[in-house]
């Protein structure tokens, strides 16, 4: 497993198709079984549906094999090859929560045989490079959990970005729901620690990536 | 029992097999483009941006008609250009921007049934390459703005149309006041919540199916006559910023062929902001 300063992490067992946030791992010859990316679940939030193509079809190179939804994103796992799909998993499809929890693991997608060439896939290594840029790029940060909701407050005062914070966990969080809060304000960091302990809500994770900085709570209360 | 303008919509398959083909132009028109087109939109398709190319960046309005010419020179499109509209968030912003050509006079436009999401559940292939453009030159024929209606007009309807029918196809929550905008648009909200006084709760997604397409003729005149919103009334459907409202006037204007429907596209985030309104919970 090699993690990156980021936080997200790229278990060394398998390969990665950096382009379309997606890994494949090696089943049989030129068999793979697929899931996404890390990264990838940065841009979507938690997954709310997944389809997938199904078992016996093929799909053409940069089509999609399965389309990811969220409350924000309709995205789609595009095949980097010619491929046909040997299987779909079931557990996932009928709860997409696997996938947000764990993506390398029972949160695979499908599996696939390839039909055409295939191009250059990376190892654990490279990829991860690869990705410290891009994500570096993008803003992108891995959290020890996927959020079930995000809030951006750039520009702001403290205070308002708090009450901004209690008014967004009150009005749209349930119990035991995450929200991820990332802002921009250099001086928030302590407050935000104590804004929790104050409220009562949870503070899950709390992290500095270049001038950003992002913050896990869970509703408690 | 068929949609009244069939030929507002097209679809997937439709699209396929004319992947390329000259006189045509695609435009993804997102709200959020790095999560959906830059991730990946159909080969060849240009962008909308809706916040940026749609708006005017300092009154809140949407692109006069010179702006509209700028926006289809720059990206290529001339009066004959047969447009289609697709995009992210349920194809909201895109049927905000039918809804847009439609008021500047765009003679052929149609909406990809199901959007974005359509679209790659039926395999669509999918690219990350921008198409390069020659513009074109554009000119808006009229303005036509029968399909919209400002606070002011609204007002005055209000007072004197017993034959008025106003649409909130927001969600339950936000009819209520229980919140003040979906959870995904966290800095977009009112200063109150509920609705305008006599609107009744249509949710626009109730018109459409779990595949992202719209639901049949039959299915849509019952759903909507069963609330009171049938032809001879006079029709106007608001949200929070008019995006999801475009999606109830499309489906009452084109597929069911009411003659009298606008968007309130001032609606939740202005009628919610102005002092000393009357604002109705239940």
């Amino acid at each position: 497993m090699i993690k990156t300063s980021d936080g997200c992490d790229y278990p060394d067992d398998r390969l990665y198709y950096v382009d379309h946030d997606i890994w494949l791992k090696p089943a049989a010859d030129r068999a793979y079984r697929v899931g996404v990316a890390k990264p990838f679940l940065f841009y979507s939030g938690r997954l709310s549906r997944i389809t997938c193509r199904s078992v016996g079809s093929f799909i053409r190179q940069n089509t999609s094999l399965a389309l990811l939804v969220s409350s924000r994103m309709e995205g789609a796992l595009l095949t980097p090859f010619d491929c046909k799909v040997t299987a779909v998993n079931a557990a996932a499809l009928s709860n997409p929560d696997i996938v947000s929890e764990d993506p390398y693991g029972d949160g695979w997608i499908v599996e696939v045989a390839a039909e055409g060439p295939t191009p250059r896939l990376l190892e654990a290594a490279e990829a991860s490079k690869a990705y410290e840029l891009k994500n570096r790029e993008r803003g992108v940060v891995c959290l020890d959990i996927v959020p079930h909701y995000e809030i951006k407050v750039f520009g702001e005062t403290c205070e308002s970005i708090l009450s901004q914070v209690g008014d967004y966990m009150r009005m749209h969080i349930k119990q035991g729901e995450t929200l991820h809060v990332i802002t921009s304000d250099p001086a928030t960091e302590v407050d935000m620690i104590s804004w929790a302990e104050k409220t009562g809500q949870g503070l899950l994770e709390i992290r500095r990536v270049g001038k950003t900085l992002h913050v896990l709570y869970r509703r408690l209360v | 029992m068929t949609y009244a303008n069939p030929q507002v919509l097209t679809d997937v398959e439709w699209v396929k097999q004319n992947l390329g083909k000259p006189g045509i132009a695609i435009i993804e028109v997102d709200y959020d483009p790095k999560l959906a087109y830059e991730q990946g939109h159909i080969p060849g398709a240009l962008l909308i941006d809706w916040r940026k190319d749609m708006n005017k960046p300092d009154v809140r309005d949407i692109i006069d008609a010179g702006e509209f010419e700028k926006l289809m020179s720059r990206l290529g499109i001339s009066n004959d250009t047969h447009v289609i509209l697709y995009g992210d968030y349920n194809n909201w912003f895109a049927t905000f921007a039918f809804w847009v050509f439609e008021m500047y006079g765009h003679q052929k436009v149609q909406l990809l049934n199901g959007g974005r999401k359509k679209w790659i559940d039926s395999g669509g292939e999918l690219t990350k390459e921008v198409p390069a453009v020659k513009p074109a030159t554009y000119k808006v024929p009229k303005v036509n703005y029968e399909n919209r209606v400002f606070l002011e007009d609204l007002l005055k309807m209000k007072i004197a149309d017993p034959n008025l029918v106003l649409v909130d196809v927001r969600s339950p929550a936000e009819y209520t006041g229980e919140i003040t905008a979906p959870p995904e648009y966290p800095n977009e909200h009112a200063q109150r919540g509920g609705h305008i006084p006599g609107a009744v709760n249509i949710p626009w997604g109730q018109a459409i199916r779990e595949d992202g397409t719209f639901k049949s003729a039959e299915e849509l005149r019952q759903l909507y006559s069963s609330k009171g919103v049938v032809p001879d009334k006079r029709v106007v459907t608001y949200c929070r910023i008019g995006e999801r409202a475009s999606v109830t006037w499309f489906v009452l204007k084109h597929l069911l062929g009411y003659k009298d429907v606008k968007v309130y596209d001032g609606s939740w985030t202005e009628w919610g902001n102005l002092v000393r309104f009357p604002i109705e919970k239940t």
